[in-house]
């Protein structure tokens, strides 16, 4: 990084400086100058930061004398440069512009002057400074003596040369031939390279000390001037135009068409295109050295090591430090993409090895979606449920072809209209429909979910479950599209119906029912109720020893007859066990008023009892609880086994979610394989020989299950009987 | 059991059940005037007859629940529409042949009401009544 601080530093240091330099001109603004003119106009010497001041050239103003003299920075003039060098003027091409030389001797085509040899005794117009040493170099390789010339000095007047006052004069190719021919003057021109005299024409030059001590502003002057140059001549319009507006041109009659056919003329020179601008070839210099070398203009010893300006000499030292900094960073781009390299590879394998998951991941759900889109069909078909949709905005409705075939009509033959669908609803079914349909389209339903009748194609009617949601609306909220389906629900419809129908047919007669057995059982009841008390005002010892034995049976069928009725009230006010209060009952105090109301019974069968409450308090309704412990109790006892004495243990207990009694004795027991299933039911007796009605069970059991418990029983024949009680603690929780 | 001249009124459209009733409360108070209705809607006229006469009404009636035409329930409420005052001193019991539990929790509903009884009418029943 040091490095390329110290490199950018030499490289860019110069390039930094705003510089004002001042170029000396040929001659006056004409094209010939174009590419300059044309470098400052588009800003090519401002993109340089270089501020350009253009001096034109005349006598007064000889281009390499003012460079020398430090009066311009820049100059430009022709090849004849060589001559000053050879004498010692620290002068350096930098640029050849014209890579012919521009150079001709014009004379009247009147006065045939076609050959260097036809100017013999002919008065010529020459300056020196304005290509008359490489025109002498012509007429020497042509073996004609200077001496045989009249050499006059030029007026740089074209009329001199029209009015007879010269018979030819020097000039450009490119300027005053074609100024003559504007005024009607036919010309005839030499050109120089014809014979072999080939030499660069307009060039470039500094002096040496620019070159050394500046030689980035060198660089950044020729860079800007050259591309100037090829902006020109590939734009001699608008330069054409921009040359008209310069001091000094408009008041010598120069026209656009003068500047255009000057440019036309140029491009035979410059050879804009074929070479490269400001080109020079040590070679070609060689040879116009030579020539002069030849013609005695310049001393044999004259080399041109200083006079032709390499930019790669100078610059040498800064382009080795380009050099090496390109190599660096270049070593360091290496360097960085090798690593990079490295972890890109690592970075490739990795993304693809993701990328290949990804891609089997894909594959994988592209296949299940497949087969859950197979199985939803499947089971659209296999379900009988059809798709429907209602397009509000052009009232078209679409219903799928299994709705149809369950209407029996054909595939594809059903209505696409609203309205022809709701005349296939049901009248009773429709306004349910419609007003569900408006509330759901105007967002204060989400969901239809109704059962409707549709007409079959016989006019019979069909029950469907229709559910309908909203698929889009506008931004209102307003619904634009119904969709969902129809599903043919007809039989389990007709059966919930007729289930229904049952179910209410059933419940009134389970009423009459219970009316009737109300109303039979008090009926039976009141005069069971009257023969008890008439029995009992019955003065028994009036009667003789026979009837008194008659009138006892007749007492006991009495008081058989009021303890069946008895009961049978208790099973019909089973059903609302479940309203009748709950109390805090003490087991042991309950139980031992049971014992006491069949204390007869207890004491003559010598029944022992045990308990062991272990919760002693429970949550009950009174009455049932009291009904429990009579009932098993009695049941214990009426099956005891006659032979041992009748142990009846009553316990109490509790699992997580229930209370639990159990009254467990040790008597007949009862055939669970064989009456299991009965031994809950009305009117069940499983002893004979013994007194029953055969209803205690059952209507324990209904009263426990109406309070949510279980009642279960547990017997093996001649070793007892458990039964286990559950009663749920929650019911109770006060 | 007690020589009390208590005024008895008996409601029910079984005449045999008022018949054993009479016969079990002579038996035991002698000295009770015992009046007996077989229709709720005569009882209810004989009491409003009273009210207006401004007579002493019975100091106990003993009601049938099932009865056609006017029942005890329907009795009871026509009591109540009547000024309750004029029974602070008078004692209803409710008698009949068979237990509902919905009987006994409407019975509760009414302060006049103190007791509901199972037929056949016992003498136990009656120093029960007697006793409060």
């Amino acid at each position: 990084m040091f490095l390329f601080a110290v490199l950018c530093s030499g490289s860019f240091e110069a390039a930094a400086q705003k510089d004002s330099v001042t170029l000396n001109l040929k001659w006056w603004h004409q094209f010939q100058f174009a590419g300059y003119y044309a470098a400052n106009m588009k800003g090519f010497y401002k993109a340089e930061n270089l501020t350009i001041n253009i001096i034109p050239g005349d006598q007064n103003h000889p281009p390499v004398q003012a460079v020398l003299k430090g009066n311009a920075d820049f100059g430009v003039t022709g090849s004849d440069l060589i001559l000053n060098y050879a004498k010692g003027q620290p002068v350096v091409s930098i640029g050849a512009i014209f890579q012919h030389s521009a150079y001709t001797i014009i004379s009247s085509r009147k006065a045939n002057i076609n050959f260097p040899s036809d100017l013999i005794g002919k008065r010529i117009m020459a300056s020196d400074d304005q290509g008359w040493v490489q025109l002498q170099a012509l007429f020497l390789k042509e073996g004609i003596p200077l001496d045989s010339l009249k050499v006059i000095a030029h007026t740089w007047n074209n009329e001199d040369l029209m009015n007879g006052h010269a018979d030819a004069m020097t000039g450009y190719i490119s300027v005053e031939p074609d100024q003559l021919r504007q005024n009607g003057f036919q010309v005839a021109t030499i050109l120089p390279v014809s014979y072999g005299i080939d030499f660069y024409g307009d060039l470039l030059f500094t002096t040496q000390v620019m070159v050394q001590k500046h030689p980035r502003l060198t660089e950044r002057f020729r860079k800007a001037s050259f591309k100037g140059w090829e902006y020109a001549m590939a734009h001699p319009g608008e330069i054409a135009d921009y040359i008209l507006t310069l001091p000094g041109v408009k008041e010598r009659n120069i026209t656009k068409a003068s500047l255009l056919f000057e440019a036309e003329e140029m491009k035979k020179l410059i050879l804009p295109g074929l070479v490269e601008m400001g080109h020079q070839n040590e070679g070609r210099w060689q040879h116009i050295l030579t020539t002069y070398q030849s013609l005695g203009l310049i001393d044999k010893k004259t080399d041109l090591d200083k006079f032709i300006y390499d930019a790669g000499k100078t610059e040498s030292n800064r382009l080795w430090r380009i050099l090496l900094f390109t190599s660096f960073i270049a070593l360091l781009i290496v360097g960085i993409i090798l690593f990079y390299n490295f972890s890109l590879h690592k970075a490739v394998k990795h993304r693809t090895f993701e990328l290949e998951r990804e891609v089997k991941e894909r594959a994988r759900m592209q296949e299940q979606l497949q087969l859950s889109e197979e199985r939803l069909e499947m089971s659209i078909r296999a379900a009988g449920i059809g798709i429907w949709e209602w397009n509000i905005e052009t009232g078209n409705i679409f219903l799928s072809d299994s709705i149809a075939q369950n209407l029996g009509y054909p595939p594809g033959s059903f209505p696409t209209d609203i309205e022809s669908y709701k005349n296939m609803v049901h009248p009773n079914d429709l306004p349910t429909l419609m007003d569900e349909m408006t509330q759901q389209m105007e967002g204060t339903l989400e969901e239809i979910n109704l059962s409707i009748r549709l007409k079959t194609k016989r006019n019979e009617w069909k029950w469907f479950l229709m559910i309908s949601r909203v698929l889009k609306r506008d931004l209102q909220k307003n619904a634009l599209c119904l969709s969902g389906i129809h599903l043919n629900i007809d039989e389990l419809k007709n059966k919930e119906i007729e289930l229904s129908n049952l179910s209410t047919t059933l419940l009134k007669r389970n009423n009459e029912l219970q009316q009737f057995a109300y109303i039979t059982s008090h009926n039976l009841r009141s005069p069971v109720a009257n023969l008890i008390s008439l029995s009992r005002l019955f003065k028994k010892e009036e009667l003789g020893e026979h009837n008194s034995v008659y009138f006892t049976k007749i007492r006991e069928c009495i008081s058989n007859l009021n303890e069946t009725l008895n009961d049978v009230n208790e099973i019909l006010s089973l059903h609302s066990a479940g309203e009748e209060k709950t109390a805090l009952i003490d087991l042991e105090q309950e139980l031992s008023a049971v014992v006491t109301s069949i204390s007869e019974m207890v004491v003559t069968t010598r029944t022992i009892i045990t308990t062991e409450f272990t919760v002693p308090v429970l949550q009950y309704p009174k009455r049932i609880l009291h009904s429990i412990f009579l009932n098993l109790l009695t049941n214990a006892i009426k099956y005891r086994r006659q032979e041992i004495p009748l142990y009846v243990k009553i316990s109490s207990g509790e699992d997580e979610v229930n209370h639990i009694l159990k009254i467990a004795d040790n008597g007949m027991g009862i055939d669970l394989e064989k009456y299991g299933d009965k031994i809950f039911s009305l009117f069940q007796r499983f002893h004979s020989g013994v007194n029953g009605k055969g209803m205690g069970l059952y209507i324990i059991k209904n009263q426990i299950e109406s309070l949510d418990g279980t009642i279960q029983v547990e017997s093996a024949k001649n070793e007892g009987t458990v039964f286990t009680i559950t009663i749920p603690k929650k019911e109770f929780h006060t | 059991m007690t020589n009390d001249a208590k005024h008895m009124l008996l409601i029910d459209d079984d005449d045999i059940n008022n018949f054993l009733t009479r016969e079990i409360i002579t038996m035991h108070m002698p000295l009770a005037t015992i009046d007996s209705f077989t229709k709720a809607e005569d009882a209810l006229e004989y009491i409003q007859q009273k009210l207006l006469l401004q007579q002493a009404l019975p100091d106990i009636i003993l009601l049938d629940i099932n009865m056609p035409i006017m029942d005890g329930w329907e009795f009871l409420k026509a009591l109540d529409q009547l000024d309750l005052q004029k029974f602070l001193n008078t004692k209803v019991f409710l008698y009949t042949s068979s237990v509902y539990h919905q009987d006994k929790l409407k019975a509760e509903k009414f302060s006049i009401v103190k007791k509901l009884f199972v037929k056949p009418f016992s003498e136990y029943d009656l120093a029960e009544m007697i006793a409060d």
